[in-house]
């Protein structure tokens, strides 16, 4: 439960920390609409490319990179050989019993696991170099012609930046709870799944019950500094838009093009 | 490195203090004792056996040592005050009238009447969670109690109630308490041994008069002594020939016959 990362800062003075919030997140959005259009192996390493020089210029250990994909593994293998089983396909490389084993399959098994790892990377490249501040502040400002209809825009935000900024909080928590219980003989790993799943309610329930006090607690003190929503509020720092961030958003939007062009380029006719 | 060096023995039937600065390694210290941690090197011996010795012991061990953490109200979970105090020994696998019995004297313990059982422990008020809470681990009978601040966030009354009864429980059971304190005057009315933590390592260790002779050596490692102690410590640079006290019942001892009357009562 420590080494949870996701969705958490990494400090530095990178070009890419210094983006505007705003562009980083459109910026997100291309790169992933654009990872999810490859589909040749040229292509696909021109996106792996960018995304290693994402993670360069980010300034942020590659090691830490890594540690948001670690958990994952599971779901990449366990994707992999759905794929490689049932995409059906004309170039048999073998059959054995009643599975028989593509090119195509071999080709959308790879191609989808390097996906998910892209994916991860570009969506924690955002986290790593964006403040939660910085990142609700943005949301709540793209999204704000959702006003229109009425979308409470600015409680949204607030939400989320609240629950960002728990997220430490309760996985210290969650570690306090389970010394308690296990100091008064809780075992939460031997049993079966109904058992540890039962295992786990002297935990949730401690921790519910904390999470509600926290909210009161923090909507008081919210209201007590006079916290009324999102009208006629200000803000500390203002962002700034300035010239970077547009050479930022046409290098990405030339690497899109890129990844569309690129996959005109097959290799052996099938990658 | 959070602890360095540490060697300790806590004697069977004692009542141990441990008291350091915020970030001394207390809380780290008493962790490793029912093995929630494992020291990366050296070893935790309970009866004569290294506690990591067999894993399948382990949870053996921890209802041997009791553990209760700081604010330890926040763990309950369960419906009633009964089904709460009968999570330990369940976990023991006693059969429902162990249980019972056992429920019931720690409830007895913590000087709270049986009407409790049945009530849902959030309908408490703090100082009484705090009980039930300490009633859980008293319920699986520990030869060791370990408490981490067992006081902390209650008011002075409460505070006193709470020491008094865990006192008159270390008589009546005999149990080996070893407690975390900030308190210095908790630590002079409560402890035979006292162990100073500093930065990860044991920086003082002994009786509580040996310790609190150091008083500018505590207080150069953000500790304090008793307040009357202080008192006393400056009586003697004055001239004044006092032995050191540590508590005010041993203050009025002396000073009582030196006034000569019946006026002082501690």
């Amino acid at each position: 439960m420590r080494d949870i990362s996701f969705g958490q800062y990494y400090p530095s003075h990178s070009l890419l920390h210094r983006l505007d919030p705003r562009f980083k997140i459109v910026i997100t959005i291309l790169l992933v609409v654009g990872i999810f259009l490859c589909n040749t192996a040229v292509s696909i390493g021109f996106a792996a490319l960018c995304a290693l020089i994402f993670m360069l210029l980010s300034k942020v250990p590659i090691s830490t990179y890594l540690k948001n994909i670690k958990p994952l593994i599971p779901i990449i293998i366990f994707t992999f050989i759905l794929n490689l089983i049932y995409v059906p396909g004309e170039h048999v490389i073998f059959s054995f019993w009643k599975i028989t084993l593509y090119m195509e399959a071999v080709q959308t098994a790879v191609f989808i696991a390097f996906r998910i790892v892209l994916l991860v990377i570009i969506t924690s490249f955002l986290t790593y170099t964006t403040t939660p501040t910085a990142l609700t502040n943005a949301i709540e400002d793209l999204l704000k012609w959702l006003k229109v209809f009425k979308v409470d825009v600015h409680s949204i935000a607030m939400m989320m930046s609240i629950a960002l900024r728990f997220i430490p909080t309760l996985i210290d928590e969650i570690n306090k709870i389970m010394n308690a219980q296990k100091a008064r003989g809780a075992d939460f790993e031997s049993g079966n799944i109904v058992k540890k799943i039962k295992a786990m309610v002297p935990i949730l329930v401690p921790l519910f019950i904390s999470s509600f006090r926290r909210a009161y607690e923090l909507a008081n003190a919210m209201e007590c500094r006079c916290y009324n929503g999102g009208a006629g509020r200000t803000k500390l720092k203002t962002m700034q838009i300035s010239a970077k961030d547009f050479v930022a958003l046409f290098v990405i939007v030339l690497a899109f093009a890129g990844f569309i062009l690129l996959n005109k380029i097959k290799i052996g006719g099938l990658f | 490195m959070a602890l360095d060096d540490i060697n300790l023995t806590i004697r069977a039937g004692e009542t141990l203090a441990i008291i350091g600065h915020t970030g001394s390694g207390k809380s780290t210290l008493i962790t490793h004792l029912n093995g929630l941690l494992k020291a990366q090197s050296g070893t935790v011996i309970f009866e004569g056996k290294d506690i990591w010795a067999d894993k399948k012991e382990l949870k053996n061990i921890r209802f041997k040592i009791g553990l209760c953490f700081q604010y330890p109200e926040y763990q309950l979970f369960e419906e009633t005050v009964y089904k709460d105090i009968a999570f330990g020994p369940k976990n023991m696998g006693l059969d429902e009238k162990e249980i019972d019995r056992r429920v019931r004297q720690s409830l007895a313990y913590m000087d709270l009447p049986e009407s409790y059982l049945e009530r849902s422990p959030f309908d408490l008020s703090g100082g009484q969670k705090r009980k039930i809470a300490l009633a859980g681990i008293l319920a699986m009978q520990p030869d060791i109690l370990v408490l981490d601040e067992p006081t902390a966030g209650l008011d002075p009354a409460a505070r006193n109630n709470l020491f008094d009864l865990i006192r008159s429980y270390k008589e009546q059971s005999g149990t080996t308490v070893v407690f975390v304190s900030h308190s210095m005057e908790d630590v002079a009315n409560l402890a035979d041994r006292i162990v100073v933590m500093n930065k990860g390592k044991i920086a003082m260790e002994g009786a509580p008069e040996e310790v609190f002779q150091h008083a500018d050596e505590l207080l150069a490692i953000g500790l304090n002594v008793p307040a009357i102690t202080k008192i006393f410590l400056g009586l003697q640079k004055n001239g004044y020939p006092f032995q050191t006290v540590y508590t005010v019942e041993d203050a009025v001892k002396i000073l009582k016959p030196l006034i000569g009357g019946d006026t002082l009562d501690a």
